[in-house]
């Protein structure tokens, strides 16, 4: 009999245990973490009584518990963006932030909290994110479809980096000549974390669950390309159709996650890099192993921000950058020989 | 690394009068075909009609027109003009899952993907008879198993693809094209770039696939002879043309040879077989090579 494969959930099975139980971990830690101690035996009581009669209890619902899931959903959504692109068009380089994804979501953001033509539903920024990524990151694929080496890992790369360049300027731009939107949005342009609302997670939910639900259907489509274009065809899987839904739900997911804590680097590269004999594997396992190693990884860059310099904190998005760019090298030094 | 004998049947003709018992039914032709890249026109004008139950070879020069040929007849070039049949329907109209149920192709060289066992990639071959959820069925199980044992690859399952010689791969590759469970199969030049005891051994595991499971095999090969010793019809294109089609090996006369490969060839009997076999002839005596 040959080994367990196809659905591959039994092949997994030991990296998903663990990489929940470090996602329980770091969760549980992060709720404790913070500037106000919260005595242990406060908890058990959450559970039971919701009235906000405490301070204690004010700080886990209203501060801390929003903050974490924001944490875990963005880094989820960064998680599974990466790998969708990754697999979408064969090159390990890809990443929300790189490709062009993230600025784009944050153009489309800042433009508008800038100029609200119609009063924007907070319901609807997350939506309007991930249209700012998918308009953005479809211009990059207009760029590198020419040519012999269509989609060549360093033209998208390339053709990413120049537009992203692109659209900070813009941001930039935009928010020296209107002082109201730079006060609104000045940390959250950095990947920042702190006080995230309820209400903004609520919002965030529809297109997260579009998107991994979307990104968990295309795997096997994703595995067949993983054979090339053309063995992909002749098993039936179209090439076009296939990438196209791929990063849509990547956009769907970047959106998601910028709208919630802004453009966060890296961390869709380095939740798959994790896992590097998963990139011509994709299956809903391999998808859910990367899921909550991009969760892990942000919670964990979350909670060093918030505690390295305390209590003063620093924004997410820095720390990301400053561990996820070395890893970007050593990948760009180990695949682009 | 451990080595493996890639040699797992001794070299055998098969005799010619044993048919299988049902040729598995699905028809493929063209009519009128022309296509290309680009602006270039490659192929045109080929009309063809492929014999259920045979193994076709399409032969020719480096740059006939042989691939995309096979391309065009696999819909993974769209027709210029004309249109390639399917059971009588034209294959580009058609659900592209529902003919990759009926048609396998295998193209030239595939690279080989990283991290993969074998048991892995013959299993990708299963993608078009699974679900909307793709359940790994036991159906599915099945179909790799003897994939892998028609190959003779079964000892190789848990190994990474990755660590196989060039024959073993592509015995690999094949396993992967036949776990689809296709009555047709287009196989683009399955033995380029093996030595001559890989080619044996594709070639007679081909022709094992047309005698005794029904398979209809098209397939492009560079090596003539090797071609003569073991499929039923050839099919010759230059210049992205069909210049003959010849339903019995002895019917290839050096005048066929010469006219397409544009070479004076000497044709012997094989020893044993008494089929053509295809030798380049000198201008005299002297001027062979020492």
């Amino acid at each position: 009999m040959t080994p367990v494969q196809g659905a591959g959930g039994g092949a997994h099975k030991a990296s998903l245990t663990l990489a929940l139980g470090f996602v329980a971990v770091l969760f549980g830690l992060h709720v404790l973490q913070g500037p106000r101690n919260v005595p242990l035996e406060t908890f058990p009581a959450l559970l039971f009584d919701r009235s906000p009669a405490s301070f204690d209890q004010f700080v886990i619902l209203h501060l801390r518990l929003p903050r974490i899931l924001a944490v875990v959903m963005a880094g989820a959504c960064l998680g599974a963006a990466g790998f969708l692109l990754q697999t979408a068009m064969r090159n390990r380089l890809g990443e929300p932030h790189i490709l062009g994804l993230n600025a784009g979501a944050s153009l489309a953001v800042v433009v508008l909290t800038a100029f609200p033509l119609i009063p924007l539903p907070v319901a609807a920024k997350p939506f309007a994110a991930s249209l700012g990524a998918f308009l953005l990151f479809g211009a990059v694929l207009a760029l590198s479809a020419g040519g012999r080496d269509r989609f060549s890992p360093v033209r998208v790369i390339f053709f990413g980096i120049a537009l992203s360049a692109m659209a900070n300027a813009l941001v930039s731009a935009i928010l020296i000549l209107d002082e109201d939107t730079l006060e609104q949005l000045r940390f959250w342009l950095l990947g920042d974390s702190a006080g995230v609302q309820m209400s903004a997670i609520a919002a965030a939910a529809p297109t997260v669950v579009i998107g991994l639900v979307g990104a968990a259907l295309v795997m096997p489509r994703l595995a067949a390309l993983s054979l090339g274009d053309n063995l992909a065809r002749g098993l039936g899987a179209s090439v076009k159709r296939t990438r196209l839904i791929a990063l849509l739900m990547a956009a769907l997911l970047s959106g998601s996650a910028v709208s919630l804590i802004g453009p966060i680097g890296f961390v869709g590269l380095v939740a798959p890099a994790l896992w590097p004999r998963l990139h011509n594997k994709p299956s809903v396992a391999a998808l859910l192993l990367v899921t909550l190693s991009g969760a892990g990884l942000l919670l964990a860059a979350d909670s060093l921000a918030a505690g390295i310099l305390a209590p003063r904190e620093l924004p997410t998005g820095a720390l990301t950058g400053l561990v996820g760019a070395p890893v970007f090298i050593w990948l760009v030094l180990r695949t682009l020989r | 690394m451990r080595r493996i004998n890639t040699i797992e049947r001794p070299f055998c003709v098969l005799p010619d009068a044993r048919r299988a018992q049902e040729v598995l039914a699905s028809k493929l032709s063209a009519t009128r075909l022309a296509a290309g890249f680009g602006r270039r026109i490659v192929i045109r004008d080929v009309d063809l009609a492929i014999e259920p139950g045979c193994l076709t070879v399409l032969l020719g020069p480096n740059g006939s027109g042989k691939s995309t040929l096979l391309s065009t007849l696999a819909r993974l070039l769209p027709p210029r003009q004309g249109s390639v049949l399917l059971d009588g329907a034209d294959i580009s109209r058609r659900p592209t899952l529902e003919v990759a149920r009926k048609l396998g192709l295998l193209p030239q060289q595939p690279p080989v993907p990283e991290g993969l066992t074998v048991a892995e990639l013959v299993g990708r071959g299963r993608f078009p008879h699974q679900g909307f959820l793709r359940h790994w069925s036991r159906r599915d199980e099945a179909a790799v198993d003897e994939a892998m044992a028609l190959t003779g690859i079964s000892h190789l399952a848990t190994t990474d693809v990755e660590a196989l010689s060039g024959g073993q791969r592509q015995r690999v590759w094949i396993s992967m094209v036949l776990a689809q469970k296709t009555p047709l199969l287009l196989l683009d030049e399955p033995t380029t770039f093996l030595d001559i005891a890989n080619q044996v051994a594709i070639l007679t595991l081909l022709r094992r696939l047309v005698r005794h499971h029904g398979r209809t095999i098209v397939c492009v090969l560079h090596d003539l002879n090797m071609a003569l010793q073991y499929a039923d019809r050839f099919v010759f294109v230059k210049d992205g043309v069909i210049k003959h089609t010849v339903a019995d090996p002895k019917q290839c006369t050096g005048a066929i040879i010469e006219e397409v490969f544009d070479t004076s060839a000497i044709m012997v009997p094989h020893p044993q077989t008494g089929l053509p076999v295809f030798l380049p002839r000198y201008p005299d005596a002297q001027g062979a090579p020492a």
